[in-house]
Order: structure tokens, then sequence, then C-alpha cells
């Protein structure tokens, strides 16, 4: 009986990419459960492969470049990089972190890398290249995350902010709305993740516009600050995205998007026919 | 075809190169392998979680940092002699 059930939870439901979704791991989406690393790799591929390339598509030829910017790394990676901070920088140089502008980190708390299956808590590390800053994104502040994070952000601040730049800055997004239960942080890691996709793709496609606007010189209501636009202002821009976070990533929102990734594997996984 | 010769250059080559993969821990412990080119890495990773004793569900392994799927070979992923996978453990996170 054990065996058996045993054999029906680690029953294959979808290989996407390098992830390979098994019972078990989908399970984790239907009810108030915590999600695993698993998950969270999954969402970060599909991203990559689909979501932002879809957004990039639809904002023309000029954003298609900023998918390639972004480097979205799975937990697994992450936790190597936090508990093995003297080889980050090996470990990160094939994939090529000085062309990225924008670097997601899921950060675990398990703080123990022989525990299999450990830690309680997840928040989102994202790397900003146009304000050099490393951006804490935590639904819950008070569980002890900070400090990991801080440990990562040693970890892999200089490799990514490269030998020219001073290491980044760690920020706490005070503006990133809380969690009001115990199990949904996973959750808000995914809609972060989501979210700071598509401001990096809006962004860029905005600056593709006004570039190509003062190219072709067309009318002085195109503003373009000579060279790049100033540090504090790109970050400025960043900041007042943050700030409308509570407008839109609420509870319910993360209650919706918990059953929205569930559906998306379950069509992925029929239509493959696994 | 019930030829016993291992020896035979011909059929070695048949077979493809093997190359040595060390797969390593957070602990720093290591496990050598002896791999064909075309071995799907599944058949690595179990005979290191059942050398370790560990669930094979219960880690991931990273090549260049990237996680690598069970199903590919070190033939598709450019693995060379001598290269390393590293392994990590699952995380589960909630509140």
């Amino acid at each position: 009986m054990a065996t058996k059930r045993r054999g029906e939870d680690a029953a294959r439901v979808l290989s996407y990419g390098d992830v390979l979704l098994r019972v078990q791991d989908v399970v984790l989406l239907e009810g108030p459960e915590w999600l695993n690393d698993q998950i969270v790799s999954f969402w970060f591929e599909y991203l990559d492969e689909e979501h932002v390339a879809a957004a990039a598509a639809r904002r023309g030829p000029e954003a298609a470049s900023a998918r390639a910017s972004i480097l979205l790394l799975p937990p697994a990676t992450t936790f190597l990089l936090m508990h093995g901070a003297d080889m980050a920088a090996e470990v990160l140089a094939p994939l090529k972190p000085a062309s990225r502008g924008l670097v997601l980190f899921a950060v675990n708390d398990n703080t123990d890398p022989s525990r299999a299956a450990g830690g309680s808590h997840w928040s989102l590390l994202a790397y900003h290249r146009p304000s050099n800053t490393l951006r804490h994104y935590d639904s819950s502040p008070g569980s002890g995350n900070e400090p990991n994070a801080r440990r990562l952000a040693a970890a892999v601040g200089p490799a990514l902010a490269g030998r020219s730049s001073p290491a980044p800055l760690l920020v706490q997004v005070g503006a990133m709305p809380r969690q009001v239960n115990g199990h949904d942080c996973g959750v808000y890691v995914l809609a972060m993740a989501r979210a700071l996709c598509e401001w990096w793709v809006e962004e860029a496609a905005g600056k593709a516009g006004a570039a190509a606007g003062k190219a072709e010189g067309e009318g002085p209501e195109v503003q373009v600050v000579e060279g790049e636009a100033g540090v504090e202002e790109e970050e400025a821009r960043w900041v007042a995205r943050e700030a409308g976070l509570g407008e839109w990533l609420t509870a319910r929102y993360v209650r919706l998007m918990r059953a929205k990734v569930r559906e998306l594997i379950g069509a992925k996984a029929e239509s493959r026919g696994d | 075809m019930e030829e016993t010769g291992n020896n035979d250059p011909v059929k070695k080559e048949g077979q493809g190169q093997v190359i040595s993969l060390v797969v390593k821990d957070q602990t720093g412990n290591e496990v050598h392998f002896k791999v064909k080119m075309k071995t799907r890495l599944e058949k690595v990773f179990n005979a290191y979680c059942n050398k370790k004793g560990v669930d094979t569900n219960s880690v991931r392994f990273l090549f260049d940092g990237t996680r690598v799927n069970g199903s590919s070979t070190p033939e598709e992923l450019g693995m060379e002699d001598g290269d390393c996978i590293d392994c990590v453990i699952e995380q589960v996170g909630g509140c």
C-alpha cells in the first residue's frame, strides 16, 4: 500500500525544459501547501521560454533583446551560490551575468545544505542593473530571510556588477505586500517574478521607442537625457512601479494565481499527452 | 552478435566515447562516474542516489549552473572528461 502510494506520487506529470514535475510537486498547488523548488523552477522556465518571449514579441523587435537580458536562476542554482560563496563567480560565469540587466533569484531560508526538503520561507531577490541594486521582495519580512538575502547578495554581487561597478547595494523593498497566511510566500515569489519580467520588457520597449524617436528627430516632445539615463532616474522609475504593488498583488490575486499555475501545468501536460 | 571481445577497437568506438564525470554535493563530497557520451544522465543520478541513500526526488543536479534533466546525455550537454555536476537538495517554503 505504502509503496503503491509512493509510486503514484512519483508519477510524472510534465517534463518541461530542465524540469520534471511529478504528482507530488503539482499537488502542492492544489491546497494551502508550501511550494517546493520544483514548482518555482518550472515557473521560471515558463516565464523565460514563453511568457517573456510573448510579452517582448507583442512590443515589437526593440523589446526582443530584453528577453536575452533577463536571467531567471532556478532555486537549486541559487542555493548552490548561497552555500558556496567562494565559487559564485565560477558558477555564474557560463550564464553570462555581465550581459544580463535583470537577474532573479528565489531565496530559501534553509541554512543547512545537507538537509533535504529543508526551509520554510521563499522570497525573491532581483538584480537591477540600471540602478546597480539587489532588491529583496519578501512577503513576510519578519520571517528571517533577510540574512539569507544578504548572504546571497554578498556572494553574487561582485560577479553581477562586474569589475567596473561597485558591489550592488541591497535594498529591502518596503512596498512589497505582505502575505496574510502561512503558506503563500512561494506564490508571491511566482507573481513577483512575472511582474518584474514584464516591467523589464516594458522599460526596454519604452527606451527603444524614445531612442527611435530621437534618431528620427520626431518633435521636441520626445525627451531623451544625454547618453544613458541617470542611475537615480532609472531607480526612481522602478521604485514607482514597486509603489503600485499593493494595488494589485493582493491576497485574492495570489489565491487565483495558485490555481492558474496549477491549470497551466495541467493544460501543458494534457497537450503533450504525458 | 555474442561477441565478448571488449578490446575490439571498432566495437568500442561504436559504443561511444567514455568520459569520467564527478558529482559533487554541497558539503564537498565527490562521487566519480565513468559514462558513455550517449548514456542518459538519469542513470548517473540514480546510481548516485543509490550510493548516497537519498531519494532521487529530493535532489537536483546542476551543470554550469543550469539544471540538468535526466533525459539528456553528456553528448547533448557538451560535457567533457572530468566535468563536474553539482548536486543540490530540495527546498520548500510557505510562511
